[in-house]
């Protein structure tokens, strides 16, 4: 479980400062899909940043399962970045090795892994984020954007973190690239049971696949809760210059109407499922 | 840690000093570097202080921020201190074995130091309060005559200008490079040298990639917008003397004759 308390941050230069994030108050459950969401700029990297200790806190707090993550005499450095994986905005900038393999193999290395659990994790990683046994041998540079974004995931995952934290996972890629992506992050959560932070300005995205969502506006936490209770503010919302989904301003039309559609409706192929079944106009 | 580095780095701000011409504040930090050479005994130091100040003092820049660009250099103060206080002939101060340490060494020594630290606050403030695109243009000004004889002055200051813009672009780069390598446990502070030259591997792999990706991009860029060096060219940024660079020669003239003033009257 992580535990953000009162998180603020500056960044500083020069005679210019920009509060970067301020008072920030959030809880990630073990095990939870946590999306955060907001605006270019609005502090979500700068916020994701602490949660494995890369920034240091202006003031506040950040608890790993109860203990404070920037106290070296509680934990080393090391044991949070293992523990708290975090995967870059594009991080298919980070790719370095020779090979697929041994650049997912750089993070078991450097926390001195045997050579098989070296390959029992590359293996295991691979699998989970969808690259083929045969692309490991090949060059990272040869590969597609999506490739490569799955290659870099997988080095992260290699660490068996207890908590994923992606930033714009699926920045970039088609559409489809990006449902398959964001499918994967899915399957990472329900086949390792950790806790992951899924980090995107799309809407669309971030309500198909989180638990609950956290909505960041200016460097301040405004909103946070379940894709219902979230959606049904899309007043405060678009103030924030947000939309909500489409697909739920479709639902929205529909209840309007006084059809009474469930409110944990937000993928389009489960919508149009339910419609088909459901309303009477759209039969035969 | 990369932005400890204080010495020819830019510090935004919107100052007089800021807005002068590129070229007079070139013009005048060469002016007062030549200044401090000739400078003979103590007294003479102190026009050039008090304008040094002066400066600082209304270009906003706080006081440790430029001295902060004296740590750059403290070692090498230190050691061409230790050669001038020993190997200095004169009256004995102290003697550690054969080595003797002398008043006129020492001296000289702190003469020295007032000496070099002048030196980089005042180039240090050139760099603080002028951008290095506006440096870039100041230098391609001053240096114009030189086309006559056929010197690539233009593309030499088209050069600058690109290493200069992706001075901070690779800066931010190498940061967030590094971020993500320690995000996957990499370790850039312990162990032998051999070692910490082996995880530099992990940076500047990336940093060369996107380098050389940058390097392509802005080619082809040039390119598709006709750039041909330096034919017909007209600038976005005209350099316009003011009453503000008017007023700073004649200061800086001042300064000079105080200097030689007090140097005739000590001497
Ligand atoms: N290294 C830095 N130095 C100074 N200011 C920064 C730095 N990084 C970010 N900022 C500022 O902090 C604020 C928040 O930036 P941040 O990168 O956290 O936003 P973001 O929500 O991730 O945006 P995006 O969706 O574009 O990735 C912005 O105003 C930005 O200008
Ligand atoms: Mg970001």
């Amino acid at each position: 479980m992580i535990e953000i308390r009162h998180l603020t941050h500056t960044y500083t230069s020069g005679i210019h400062k920009t509060d970067a994030i301020r008072d920030v108050n959030l809880t990630i459950a073990d095990g939870e899909l946590m999306g955060i969401i907001g605006h270019t700029g609005s502090g979500k990297s700068t916020l994701i940043q602490h949660l494995n200790a890369l920034l240091k806190p202006t003031s506040g707090q950040v608890l790993l399962d109860g203990v404070d993550i920037f106290d070296s005499k509680a934990i080393a450095l090391k044991e949070v970045r293992k523990n708290v994986g975090l995967v870059f905005q594009y991080p298919e900038y980070q790719l370095f090795e020779e090979t697929v393999y041994k650049d997912i193999a750089f993070a078991p290395k450097n926390y001195g892994c045997s050579e098989e659990e070296i390959k029992e994790r590359v293996l295991a990683a691979a699998k989970t984020v969808g690259l083929k046994e045969n692309l490991l041998d090949k060059s990272p540079f040869a590969l597609s954007g999506g490739q490569k974004r799955r290659v870099a995931i997988a080095g992260v995952l290699a660490m068996n973190p207890k908590v994923l934290v992606l930033d714009e996972p699926a920045a970039g890629l088609d559409p489809f690239g990006r449902e398959k992506i964001l499918y994967e992050v899915e399957k990472i959560r329900a086949q390792r049971g950790i806790s992951v932070v899924l980090v995107s300005h799309s809407m669309e995205d971030v309500a198909a696949h989180a638990d609950r969502i956290a909505v960041m506006h200016d460097g301040e936490m405004k909103m946070c809760g379940t894709p219902a209770e979230i959606f049904a503010q899309d007043q405060v919302l678009e103030e924030m210059r947000l939309d909500v989904p489409q697909i739920t301003k479709i639902l929205n039309a529909l209840r309007k109407m006084g059809i009474a559609v469930p409110e944990d409706i937000f993928k389009v192929q489960e919508a149009a499922d339910w419609i088909l079944q459901n309303v009477p106009f759209t039969k035969g | 840690m990369l932005k400890d580095i204080t010495l020819g780095q830019y510090f935004p701000g919107d100052s007089v000093v800021h807005k002068a011409d590129p070229r007079m504040k070139i013009l005048i930090t060469l002016v007062f570097l030549i200044g401090l050479f000739t400078v003979k005994s103590w007294l003479g130091f102190l026009p050039v202080l008090v304008f040094t100040v002066f400066v600082i003092r209304i270009s906003q820049v706080p006081f440790w921020y430029v001295l902060k660009g004296l740590k750059a250099i403290a070692v090498l103060i230190a050691i061409t201190g230790c050669f001038n206080i020993f190997l200095t002939e004169g009256t004995v101060w102290f003697q550690i074995g054969w080595l003797k340490a002398t008043y006129e060494g020492l001296n000289l020594a702190g003469f020295m130091l007032v000496r070099i630290c002048m030196l980089i606050v005042i180039t240090s403030m050139l760099t603080l309060t002028t951008t290095p695109i506006m440096l870039t243009d100041g230098i391609e000004s001053l240096l114009n005559p030189l086309k006559k004889i056929k010197v690539p002055v233009h593309e030499f200051a088209m050069m600058m200008t690109i290493a200069l813009r992706f001075i901070p672009t690779i800066m931010e780069e190498t940061d967030k490079i590094m971020k993500a390598q320690s995000a996957r446990g990499a370790d850039f502070e312990s162990g032998n040298l051999l070692q910490r030259a082996k995880a530099m591997i992990p940076i500047l792999v990336p940093l060369f990639i996107s380098a050389f990706r940058r390097a392509d991009e802005l080619a082809v860029a040039m390119e598709c917008r006709c750039y041909h060096g330096d034919q017909n060219r007209t600038k976005l940024r005209q350099l316009h003397f003011s009453g503000i660079d008017a007023l700073a020669a004649v200061f800086t003239l001042l300064v000079l004759v105080f200097q030689f003033v007090i140097e005739g009257m000590t001497l």
